[in-house]
């Protein structure tokens, strides 16, 4: 082990928050076990009841190990922010955002934000963006709008445009490519997505964290969402800018120096990504062999194998992005998401990583695959009533009267609340600290807070079978071989009618349905326990279509509503003047185009 | 702000994109392993590591 990897080692209340992570999941998971093994065994105990309870042990365990990240973030995040002093001279630093097939526009709109906000912040930085276009016409139109950006930002010598001949390696190869050919003449670099924004302040607080502590590979922010319309997007935006921090800190808290990369958003020591993120190709073809599509989490375990610091810091402001609009765009997005985490699995025992980094991977696998568990649970229990014996009403030769079987009511009740609470639980803790806190001013006043939080939460739970569904079948098609590539969001959608609900959820009403008919048939009496998962499945197209539409701002208010910051601002007045003086519409795609897309890290 | 007025669209604008590239400073990278024969080699590695805790 060499030092820097021995100064890399997690502090007491890293590995104390860890311990109680652990001791926390395992301690439900048995007991949420030993609940169903109990109400099994009142007809005996059969092999599909012990398949049962591991997988309600696996599943429960995941649930809770959700919880105690808010629980940590609750009642054990840090309590003072590191927040250094720039010194001068400032590291020479960058400002890259690798895009592929974006509205050139809004693009380039927001760099001219950026920059100004950076030069109001008193930040030295140049700017580069790394195009992987394919399409020579969208190229094209990316040029035309950089030329504008160039003289409307007086940025020649500083902010720069390249567009590779090939985009292998996606978006890991883009900026390895820049690094490789331009990387020696910077320190550091900021990551930015296309549709990221950033204060200058914050890149500025950034640049000086680097600065203070050498051994920092880098440093992530929590990007929250702003710019959401539909109920969807907005009760995303909302758990974002509510829930995120929390979660967040908890992450950071049990993370310690070997915390995670989101892709963007994020500030990287060039030097330190260069000696130790060349990702290779995996062996074998897609889906989990070829280019790493998740790469962002194994850059940040591979600077920990080489010592850097990864750490994330909520407290750092003024980082946004853009979120999914409808469940459609946001299941695309699971669906590329997926891939990438499953391939991680091939890497849980790459040599030379932190044992973090590896539990980090696991965890990447086990938030997709845990879905098929949940699809598993509910298959066996069906199956398993079909093994049942009858209940034996007169076990005795000369009984008079009858003995009815025990129910398990009681059990399966107390598991079923079990793991309702922690999935709600820690989400009213979340409500109860920002009340005392008085966080509440941020979020419309305590009862529109509230609100807020009782809508997201009905709403996740409704879309909780749908998400079940896309999460199994994206699991399964990745296991079968069938490989997703890098499909990108479109961005400008939105609004989906019911015709498009249906297109994409039929097979959702026709799974819900199924299951209704077969339980119903097989084990009446489980029907009502099934009720919950298979009903938001019947209605799939509609609360597809449903959570698409616009919503105003009565509910899921936000602080940027209020008072948005500078950069956001800024930003809308460009995109307005920017869309009013563009005068060779020729040149600019439809806002509808289909080639417009988007790609989120 | 410029606002664009009475100018000539950027259509007509002559630019040369080799102007727009970044500095070149080339910096090595060399590639990193993740797998196979190191994959066993990291498997190795992870047992040893748990043997020898268990007996500290």
């Amino acid at each position: 082990m060499t030092l820097q990897q021995r100064q890399l080692a997690a502090d007491t209340p890293t590995r104390f928050a860890r311990a109680l992570a652990v001791t926390i999941s395992l301690g439900c998971a048995a007991l949420a076990s030993m609940l169903l093994a109990e109400a099994a065994a009142r007809d005996g105990f059969s092999g599909w009841d012990g398949i049962r309870a591991v997988l309600v042990f696996v599943t429960t365990a995941w649930l809770a190990w959700g919880a105690s990240l808010a629980l940590i973030g609750l009642f054990g995040g840090r309590t003072t922010a590191l927040r250094p002093d720039l010194h001068a001279p400032q590291p020479r630093t960058v400002i890259a955002v690798p895009i592929c097939n974006e509205d050139p526009l809004t693009t380039f709109a927001r760099i001219a934000a950026i920059d100004r906000s950076v030069a109001r912040a008193d930040v030295t930085a140049d700017f580069v963006v790394l195009s992987d276009t394919r399409d020579d016409g969208l190229a094209g139109k990316e040029q035309f709008a950089f030329a504008r950006l160039l003289r409307e930002t007086d940025g020649a010598g500083r902010i720069f445009y390249r567009r590779r001949r090939d985009n292998s390696g996606r978006k890991a190869g883009n900026i390895e490519e820049f690094i490789r050919t331009s990387g020696g003449a910077y320190e550091l670099a900021v990551i930015l997505d296309a549709d990221s924004l950033m204060e200058g302040d914050t890149v500025r607080a950034m640049i000086a964290r680097m600065q203070s502590d050498p051994q920092l590979g880098l440093l992530q922010t929590l990007p929250k969402i702003i710019g959401a319309r539909s109920f969807f997007g907005r009760a995303l935006q909302f758990a974002s800018w509510f829930h995120g921090p929390i979660f967040t800190r908890g992450l950071a808290r049990m993370q310690g120096p070997t915390g995670p990369f989101w892709g963007h958003n994020a500030i990287i020591r060039v030097q330190a990504f260069a000696e130790s993120c060349a990702l290779p190709e995996l062996s074998g073809p897609p889906p989990l062999g070829g280019h790493i599509l998740s790469h962002d989490y194994v850059e940040a375990a591979l600077l920990a194998r080489a010592g850097w610091k990864v750490e994330v810091d909520e407290t750092l402001g003024g980082s946004f992005e853009e979120g999914p609009e409808n469940v459609l765009s946001f299941a695309r997005r699971e669906r590329r998401w997926c891939q990438g985490n499953l391939q991680h699995s091939r890497l849980i025992f790459a040599p030379g990583l932190a044992g973090w980094s590896r539990f980090v991977f696991l965890q990447n696998v086990t938030a997709y695959v845990v879905s098929l568990l949940w699809a598993a649970f509910l298959v066996t229990s069906a199956i398993s009533t079909l093994y049942a014996p009858p209940p034996e009403y007169f076990p005795g030769p000369y009984q008079l009267f009858p003995v009815f079987p025990d129910t398990s009511t009681r059990e399966i009740t107390l598991l079923a609340l079990g793991v309702l609470g922690l999935l709600v639980v820690p989400k009213m803790l979340i409500l109860l600290h920002a009340i005392l806190l008085d966080r509440a001013r941020d979020f419309g006043r305590s009862l529109r807070m509230a609100l807020s939080v009782l809508t997201e939460i009905i709403l996740t739970t409704l879309l909780a079978p749908l998400m079940l569904l896309y999460h199994s079948r994206a699991v399964v098609q990745v296991l079968s071989g069938q490989d997703g590539g890098w499909p990108a969001n479109q961005r400008n959608e939105g609004q989906l009618s019911l015709c498009d609900g249906w297109a994409a959820g039929y097979w959702i009403v026709l799974v819900g349905a199924a299951i209704i008919a077969a339980v119903q048939w097989l084990a009446p009496d489980l029907t009502i326990w099934l009720l919950p998962v298979a009903v938001p499945m019947l209605f799939a197209p509609f609360l597809i279509a449903w959570t698409s539409l616009p919503l105003n701002r009565v509910l899921f208010a936000v602080p940027e509503d209020a008072a948005p910051l500078d950069v956001v601002t800024e930003y809308d007045s460009i995109c307005d003047v920017w869309r009013l003086t563009w005068n060779d519409e020729h040149l600019m795609p439809k806002a509808t185009s289909p080639d417009l897309t988007h790609a989120t890290a | 702000m410029s606002t664009n007025d009475g100018e000539p669209p950027y259509s007509a604008m002559t630019t040369t994109v080799e102007d727009w590239m970044p500095p070149v400073a080339p910096l090595v990278m060399p590639r990193q392993t993740l797998e196979r024969r190191a994959q066993r080699l990291g498997i190795a590695e992870l047992t040893r590591a748990l043997l020898l805790r268990r007996k500290a």
